[in-house]
């Protein structure tokens, strides 16, 4: 176990089960580096989620979120640095500059299994009903009894709104109804955090505020999230902290308050009118304001 | 033409013929089974992210589909007595030889069914905590046997046809049972009109099931 001190505001808790002090955030990155070929996509990330936090992260495309994100599940393996989960080392068995033991397969699956994830294309099984999705990893990975899992189910459809749709196949639900289903299928596993990758960008501007009301409601609950988003609202609003990415590095973070009131860093400042910009949703406003734009242009001239 | 048909010919060596139809039906039985035990294998080997299974997989894939099959059942059952001194009868060496012949190109269709599923399935997979091959046999296998079943079908006719060159090593499945019937008779015309006849029977249930099959998964995808 590590005992080594963390520089965190977290308290020391004694974990439950193993009466182990538990000094360390929930999750944990440090000098994080990944490349894909001759593409350094993350170079040195660190970060740390307290129990209970919910984190944004947010930044311009290509800046490496979505890939921290991964690694954080070791979907995508990582180059440099490490990845704590509740205390343990994701990934390896032990690092030691640049020898690095992987760790078994088995064991990534159950460190997987208690971090739920939530993606942009939602990824339901198309091959199984909602419920079938709902159950498929409580019946198969934790071996849980079918019946007990289906009511577990059947409870968290109702909670994401799909009482109705626990037997429909995911090809016959609208965007906004697929990713509350997954979102229903990462919480059955019972995660002691979850992971969302960019959960509203493949939604109709329509459907975004009903997937947003569900992850509110889960924040509230206490849940432990990552939230990589390009929901400035969400950010805003429901995250504890807001964490901006820049180029494969952490620009900067903070609360809400300070990182929409008062960035530090230009390029936040410069990101966030970009993306706030009134308007930008909205393809004819947009339109207006450059004709008004080159109106002005034409009149100065 | 005044060529005078003598089906009834037929009806005289109908036991021959029926004989050589059910060891056409076994011959083709054991080399889809050794076929798609060996395409399943190699298929999940060549879809593998480790080199050390990906390439042997890939050369075996490549070598059985880039030389004849003629050539791999003669030369399993006439050349590998003589390199190891295990003869084995020439069914065996037939249903070894079209075995792994179709298990290359079934290995292909396995590989392309797996490789069209969207990467996103595997991720949502590991993400609830399952290994690569409960992935593979829960979520990524069910949804690619329905991509695969087309390209398969045509593979198993093909494999059916296949099976007549069984005859050059004496196995006395259709074609060979019929050359002999026609040196015997000297009635080819009848005989390969039955032979053709009989492949139409074996093959077309095949296909129409499949197509049935096709479209009532086709239904649910």
């Amino acid at each position: 176990m590590n005992t080594e001190h963390m520089k965190t505001g977290c308290m020391k808790t004694e974990h439950p089960k193993t009466g182990r002090m538990s000094s360390g955030p929930m999750i944990e990155v440090r000098g994080l580096h990944k490349s894909f070929g001759t593409a350094h996509v993350l170079r040195g990330v660190d970060l740390s989620v307290a129990a209970g936090e919910v984190l944004a992260v947010i930044g311009p495309s290509g800046s490496g979120k979505s890939t921290l994100l991964r690694c954080l599940n070791f979907l995508e393996e990582y180059d440099q640095g490490e990845v704590r989960f509740e205390d343990r080392l994701v990934g390896y068995r032990s690092i030691h500059g640049a020898d690095r033991r992987r760790d078994t397969e088995a064991s990534i699956a159950v460190m997987r299994a208690r971090l739920g994830m939530v993606f942009q294309g939602f990824n339901l099984f198309p091959h199984k009903t909602v419920l079938q999705n709902v159950i498929e990893g409580p019946v198969v990975v934790q071996r849980r009894p079918r019946a007990e899992a289906a009511d577990q189910a059947r409870a968290l459809l109702q909670k994401v709104g799909l009482a109705d749709k626990a037997d429909a196949y995911p090809d016959r639900l609208s965007g906004g109804q697929q990713q509350r289903a997954a979102i229903a299928r990462a919480l059955a596993m019972q995660p002691r955090a979850m992971l969302f990758d960019e959960p509203t960008s493949a939604l109709d501007p329509e459907l975004v505020g009903e997937v947003l009301e569900v992850m509110q409601d889960l924040a509230a609950d206490g849940m432990t999230m990552v939230v990589v988003t390009h929901e400035m609202g969400f950010a805003r609003e429901v995250a504890d902290r807001v964490l901006v990415m820049d180029q494969g590095r952490v620009l900067e973070e903070g609360p809400p308050e300070t990182i929409f009131g008062h960035p530090r860093e230009a390029r936040t400042a410069e990101f966030l009118r970009r993306v706030t910009h009134p308007g930008i949703a909205d393809a004819a406003a947009r339109r207006r304001l450059r004709h008004a734009e080159d109106a002005i242009g034409s009149a100065a001239v | 033409m005044n060529y005078h048909w003598h089906f009834e010919i037929l009806w005289t060596y109908r036991f021959a013929l029926l004989r050589a139809a059910q060891i056409t039906f076994w011959l083709t039985l054991f080399s889809l089974a050794i076929g798609i035990a060996m395409g399943l294998t190699f298929g999940l080997l060549r879809s593998s992210r480790n080199g050390f299974l990906r390439v042997p997989a890939g050369i075996y894939v490549e070598f059985f589909r880039s030389t004849p099959s003629l050539v791999q059942i003669v030369w399993i059952y006439y050349a590998l007595p003589v390199l190891t001194g295990v003869q084995m009868g020439n069914m065996t060496a037939a249903s070894i030889g079209f075995g792994l012949h179709s298990g290359a190109y079934f290995a292909e269709t396995f590989r392309g069914g797996i490789a069209s599923i969207h990467r996103g399935q595997f991720d949502a997979a590991r993400a609830i905590g399952m290994r690569y091959g409960t992935a593979m046999r829960r979520i990524i296998l069910p949804q690619a046997y329905r991509r695969m079943l087309p390209p398969f079908i045509n593979e198993v006719a093909n494999l059916i046809k296949l099976t007549t060159l069984g005859s050059t090593i004496a196995v006395s499945e259709l074609l060979h049972t019929a050359d002999s019937l026609i040196s015997e008779t000297y009635r080819p015309l009848e005989f390969y009109t039955a032979l053709a006849l009989a492949f139409f029977l074996f093959i077309f249930p095949v296909i129409w099931l499949a197509q049935r099959l096709e479209h009532m998964l086709g239904a649910r995808s």
